[in-house]
């Protein structure tokens, strides 16, 4: 399982009325509001002494909402529950996979908006973990 | 046998200043850097009309004495606080949308640029580091001598 999957796994178990959480970046036609985990290339990877090849790496994870035409409030609000459980990770293992530490990379930004003009926005995360199984 | 040692007071004082004095000194190396920094996120910024590329800005460095920093800032797509229909609108969703296809450059040109150099940025600031004008108080402050 890979680090999207563990992540959206984790905020479902965590937090059953986030919804459902979509993995990846195409977003469903319905419901407008969604909360959506994508991953972007984070940092350099390290080793560590008595284990070879890598050991811990950052990725980057990028946590996406989306509400309705002309109410960017709904989606924000989704997405700040989300945030907030998200960096309370630390030092546990979400499926499998040993999380170090989860650090917030500035606030939630407007990211854009989709075809049908419904707002999506976004907040950044660097994660240390371990690498993941795939 | 007399030995006589001088030079104490002034030896004292360029201890007590090389602090202060090697955080101005670090600022060329550190805006050297940065400028490097942005001419790889400028290799790797998307490009259809250029508009985007030719947003990029190092600032000079601003020292934050008292909390012991230097700070060089790089800005992307004009100043922070722009409309949502300005460059700063359009910047976010070039530079945050991992999933759309570029001819050249892709996203996160500014982050990748800025993660490469992070495990050895403080060793090459070490390098570069002018201990001679630290220790004599010499360097420049903000674009002085850079």
């Amino acid at each position: 399982m890979g680090a999207i999957a563990e992540v959206a796994t984790f905020l479902g178990t965590v937090s059953p009325t986030l919804g459902t959480i979509k993995k990846g970046t195409a977003l469903p036609a319905t419901p407008d509001v969604v909360l959506a985990v994508t991953e972007f290339p984070g940092g350099p990877s390290a080793g560590a002494f008595g284990h070879a090849g890598i050991k811990y790496e950052l990725t980057g994870i990028q946590l996406r909402a989306r509400g309705a035409k002309n109410d960017e409030n709904a989606a924000r609000a989704l997405l700040h529950r989300a945030r907030h459980e998200f960096a309370k990770v630390q030092a546990q293992t979400l499926s499998g996979t040993y999380y170090l530490t989860v650090t917030t990379q500035g606030g939630i930004f407007p990211l854009m908006l989709d075809d049908d003009e419904r707002p999506v926005v976004a907040a950044n995360f660097l994660v240390e973990k371990e690498e993941s199984a795939t | 046998m007399t030995c006589e040692m001088t030079g104490v007071e002034e030896f004292k004082a360029s201890l007590k200043n090389f602090g202060p004095n090697a955080l101005k000194a670090a600022g060329k190396p550190l805006f050297q850097i940065t400028k490097e920094v942005e001419a790889d996120s400028r290799r790797n910024t998307p490009v259809e009309w250029g508009t985007l590329e030719g947003t990029h800005e190092t600032e000079f460095p601003n020292y934050e004495e008292e909390a012991g920093a230097v700070i060089c800032r790089i800005t992307v797509g004009g100043p922070t606080g722009e409309s949502p229909t300005g460059a700063m609108g359009y910047a976010v969703p070039v530079h945050e949308r991992m999933e759309v296809h570029h001819e050249r450059g892709g996203a996160k040109f500014l982050w990748n640029a800025v993660m490469k150099r992070l495990r050895t940025l403080h060793v090459e600031l070490a390098q570069r580091l002018d201990l001679q004008a630290a220790w004599n108080g010499t360097a420049g402050v903000g674009g002085e001598g850079i």
